[in-house]
């Protein structure tokens, strides 16, 4: 008996979500602040792609904006967002109910705590099913235990309260509920921060395993750029509302080009080799309000020195492209030259 | 601070220190089991060491420094600091005297600042309680302390607020208030597992530099076995309470011994081409090896102690 009902994976294939110079911004009284400033991203089917960056550089920004689910201030400004080719924007709300968890479901930040303390795990799978379809409460309840035995939790815990569970469990129920409604698409927003690392790799093992096995794609953001190396298929760099830098996971390792990746390349402490001081990146991201001329990364960046005017005279006032260095590989930045 | 030679200044000695909790509302068991957060831990901090104590949550390893904090009384064992028990300390002067020379820093740095006050302010308090310079000099060595961790310039950050700062920032102000009144000993509880990886560098350096110049002893609490690697000196490994492997650090890392610290090193992502593609682990490599009643530390090389079965010769 399959767990869950899933599409037949040879009927997915292709891009499942494109953004396209996607502009998000926070409109306050006095000002506005772009925290996603023209981010374009292929995710195709049953591909994982993290999304990495520093707190405040617009990768939770993304992810909301993409689920639809930005609030007030903040507000899709420009670009576009595409679903399976069509345009999310153009949805009505009856139809964006649908293409939330069912095409796009989401395992939150602070994913441990988003369960309901006084409720059933498994009466609040049955919310989430009736809220997206009409679903008997015993049949929900069935699916329910079948979602908790497919992340690896006895089905009878859908009569636990979520205090029952441990951290590393309670995370597995989240992830079963992001799944319940087979999305194409499921985004994970740091969903292993709060986690010790024994659990992490836990969970991480277990989301490799059912993305194998049901076929949905994952954008995966966090600020742990070596736990992406190791785990997503291809990785976007993301830095001060913009992409600096794409790449397939293990190009990205072996030949980082931006500056900035290569500095949060010598960011985590290895496990083996030889031991040597590193040294942090200095200074610290902009102020998205006030971002600086040129490339964002400048003010922070080690290549860039005046006494070479030339380039720097394009550093400090010259947006860079994101430009194809090599096939899947882009990157902007002035002191890498794109393929002709 | 002056580095004398009495060979026991700023040492601190940690003997068999233990801690029961009592679980009320243990449901059907009823009221008053006793359960052992921390069993029968020893180790030596020395000044101008980093000793790190790593395990995950619920491992016990707070509770170590919040005993040796003076924050929880132990249940058994003794805290001797510079050759004298802390634990029998009774007097409000001797814990305030021994809370000037041992201080603590937190994981959450926000938590630990208010937020309706300047950072000038927060640095001023434990100079003026611990008198440890003339009032005229306070603001002077506000900005002294500003500079030690990296705040500058130094009179913009002491009128900033919380809130106007970053994670990294805020653990900066955290360390400089710690190091106001001149400890010999920091208890640093997880205090970069609240930053982002690309700033936990900085603290991490913090702390070598603090080590190195002033000779401060630290104790560095984490479940990031690779950052205990970057800073440590010496290394202790707890699981379930207890202390499961310890040594020098080189010595535990290179030839672990003991199944748990096998499988924490296991478990730090590697982003090694190898790797990649294939499963990242398997569930069954879940053998924590031996710990809990019937076990005991053995010493496998000079330091190196691993928790074996009370009739085993090797912890494997």
């Amino acid at each position: 008996m399959s767990p869950v009902r899933h599409h037949a994976p040879p009927g997915r294939g292709g891009t499942v979500l494109e953004l396209v110079d996607l502009v998000v911004e926070y409109v306050e009284p006095t000002r506005r602040v772009r925290a996603v400033d023209g981010v374009s991203l292929r995710i195709g089917a049953g591909e994982i792609v993290g999304l990495a960056g520093e707190s405040g550089c617009g990768k939770t920004t993304t992810g909301n904006a993409i689920l639809q689910i930005l609030r007030p201030p903040a507000e899709i400004t420009g670009g576009r967002i595409l679903f399976r080719g069509a345009d999310v924007a153009t949805r009505s709300r009856h139809e964006l109910r649908k293409y939330r968890w069912r095409s796009v479901s989401m395992v939150f930040q602070s994913a441990m705590n988003a369960l309901n303390p006084v409720m059933r795990v498994g009466d609040q799978f049955v919310d989430m099913m009736q809220a997206h379809e009409r679903v008997r409460r015993a049949d929900a309840l069935r699916r329910a235990g079948d979602l908790l035995e497919l992340v690896g939790i006895d089905r009878g815990r859908v009569r636990s309260y979520p205090h029952e569970l441990s951290g590393g469990m309670r995370q597995r129920v989240i992830i079963a509920m992001a799944l319940a409604l087979d999305p194409e698409l499921v985004i994970m927003d740091e969903p292993t921060t709060a986690l010790d690392v024994v659990v992490q790799r836990d969970i991480l093992v277990e989301v490799q395993r059912l993305q194998k096995e049901l076929g949905f794609a994952v954008l995966f953001i966090t600020h742990d750029l070596s736990l992406l190396l190791e785990f997503a298929h291809r990785i976007a760099i993301m830095y001060a509302g913009e992409i600096v830098e794409t790449a397939p996971s293990g190009v990205l390792f072996e030949r980082p080009r931006h500056p900035y990746t290569v500095a949060l390349m010598r960011s985590f402490p290895p496990l083996h080799g030889p031991l040597v001081r590193m040294s942090a990146i200095p200074g610290s991201p902009p102020d998205l309000g006030a971002p600086p001329a040129g490339c964002r990364f400048h003010p922070r960046c080690p290549h860039c020195r005046p006494e070479e005017s030339a380039l720097y005279a394009r550093q400090v006032s010259e947006r860079p492209a994101l430009r194809a260095v090599a096939d899947e590989h882009r990157v902007a930045c002035h002191l890498v030259e794109g393929r002709t | 601070m002056s580095a004398q030679a009495v060979h026991t200044e700023g040492t601190m000695d940690v003997v068999g220190l233990s801690k029961s909790f009592t679980l009320r509302a243990a449901g059907l068991l009823g009221g008053g089991t006793p359960f052992r957060a921390v069993d029968d831990v020893s180790f030596t901090l020395r000044p101008g060491t980093v000793t790190a104590l790593v395990g995950e949550s619920g491992s016990g390893k707070s509770t170590v420094a919040r005993m040796l904090a003076r924050l929880h009384e132990p249940t058994s064992g003794a805290v001797l600091f510079e050759g004298t028990n802390v634990v029998e300390h009774t007097r409000r002067r001797d814990v305030r005297r021994y809370r000037s020379r041992v201080q603590m820093i937190f994981q959450d740095p926000f938590d630990s600042l208010n937020p309706v006050r300047t950072i000038g302010h927060h640095l001023e308090r434990p100079l003026r309680i611990h008198d440890v310079v003339p009032r005229e000099d306070v603001e002077a060595r506000i900005h002294d302390l500003l500079r030690t961790v990296g705040l500058v310039p130094a009179d913009r950050y002491a009128a900033k607020y919380p809130h106007e700062l970053s994670g990294g920032q805020r653990q900066r102000v955290a360390i400089a208030r710690a190091l106001a009144v001149e400890p010999s000993v920091i208890l640093a509880d997880e205090p970069i597992s609240m930053l982002d990886v690309s700033i936990r560098i900085g603290i991490l350096n913090l702390i070598l530099e603090l080590k190195e110049r002033r000779r401060i002893g630290f104790l560095y609490i984490t479940h990031d076995i690779a950052s205990a690697r970057y800073v440590a000196d010496e290394l202790l490994v707890m699981y379930a309470g207890q202390v499961v492997e310890q040594g020098p650090t080189d010595a535990v890392l290179v030839e672990p011994l003991h199944p748990y610290t096998k499988l924490l090193l296991s478990a730090v992502p590697h982003p090694d081409a190898a790797q990649r593609g294939a499963p990242v682990a398997s569930r069954d490599t879940r053998d924590r090896g031996p710990f809990g009643p019937g076990t005991h530390l053995v010493e496998v090389r000079p330091g190196h102690l691993v928790r074996v079965h009370d009739e085993a010769g090797t912890a494997s």
